[in-house]
């Protein structure tokens, strides 16, 4: 008879866990870190967008620079839209009504595309007469200065995977990693779902030889 | 600077099967000869979702226990825990989600940041993924 551990989390390093924004520090490219985005959001009147493809990081991005937004004194109001929503929900705009407009006020909206046009107008128009800061993330440049754009390389990939795997180990190879990389590009959140799947493909393949 | 201590968590049933309604029981200690100051020791047994999607958790018990000048917390002496397991949800091993069930210790100290500690269970029996698989007769085409 095999005993079997117990289901943990620990059983696969792709498990959202392990991947979701802010569980995974965001991974700056050669060069780049968040004191210098946070310079140059700071020059340009803290209005800024963040660009990149689906599962590029920009959320993870957003999740990393919110407690460094803080600390320099922003007054941070943030929404994530998700599902297409057209509309910011009830609440959110109840904040912002509340919103005294002030110069350290900062708006943080990451799927700003998502929204309708006349709320992306209102928000970009109110903020800019207010000299109130917006922080959002697109997936194509706006009517905002480019803060960054992010397209992870393969390289990149392979470093987040053996960030994850350093407490939990994989059966999943760099041809894996290679090969889902070649399908799904720079979408690193289809690659960790791919790479998920593919761990577990492996790992019940063993289990049922062992049956 | 002090560093991050040897936390040790055992169940009373080395196998950690249980079945709903049994007596879940353990202690929990630190390793070492020195008396480490922690200010308190939060105690839970929790069950959570892993896997691809959305995720779910609940407590299922907790316990917390307080350092104070009459009663000092000396975890270097075993502390034990006992509940009682409800009937669901069982643990569970999928490939697109596992239902998971752990005891979870996390330790506040006044100068090192908290630190966590678990230990997995399997609550109830039922099959894995994989063992299903291996179970089921072959389809004939």
């Amino acid at each position: 008879m095999v005993i079997q551990s117990p289901p943990s989390r620990f059983d696969n390093p792709f498990a959202t866990c392990w991947t979701k924004p802010g569980a995974l520090p965001f991974s700056f490219a050669a060069g780049e870190n968040a004191e210098e985005l946070l310079a140059n959001l700071a020059a340009q009147n803290w209005r800024g967008a963040i660009i990149g493809p689906h599962g590029s990081g920009k959320s993870t991005l957003l999740e990393t620079l919110k407690p460094l937004l803080a600390d320099a004194g922003r007054n941070v109001l943030a929404i994530a839209l998700r599902d297409r929503q057209r509309r910011l929900p009830r609440p959110f705009l109840d904040s912002i009504r509340a919103l005294k407009w002030r110069s350290n006020d900062l708006l943080v909206i990451d799927g700003f595309e998502q929204l309708g046009w006349p709320q992306r107008l209102f928000l970009a128009y109110r903020s800019r007469q207010k000299r109130t800061g917006l922080l959002v993330t697109a997936h194509r440049p706006i009517r905002l200065p480019t803060l960054v754009r992010l397209n992870p390389p393969q390289s990149l990939v392979t470093r987040l995977v053996a960030d994850l795997c350093t407490e939990v180990s994989t059966p999943v190879t760099l041809d894996d990693i290679s090969d889902s990389y070649a399908c799904h590009g720079s979408d690193v959140r289809e690659i960790f779902f791919d790479l998920y799947d593919r761990h577990e493909r492996k790992r019940h393949a063993v289990r049922t030889r062992q049956f | 600077m002090q560093t991050a201590p040897a936390i040790r968590i055992l169940l009373d049933s080395p196998a950690a099967h249980y079945q709903p309604g049994d007596s879940l029981s353990g202690r929990f200690f630190i390793e070492g000869t020195q008396m480490r100051t922690v200010r308190a020791a939060e105690l839970s047994v929790v069950w959570y979702t892993a896997g691809k999607g959305e995720e779910d958790f609940a407590v299922h018990h907790f316990e917390r226990h307080i350092d104070d000048s009459a009663r000092p917390l000396d975890l270097r002496v075993p502390r034990r825990f006992t509940t009682k397991l409800p009937p669901s949800p069982l643990s569970y091993d999928g490939e697109v989600v596992k239902v998971c069930w752990c005891v979870r210790l996390r330790l506040f100290f006044p100068q090192i940041q908290d630190t966590v500690a678990e230990i997995p269970f399997r609550l109830g029996s039922v099959a894995a993924g994989a063992q299903v698989a291996a179970d089921e007769p072959e389809q004939l085409e």
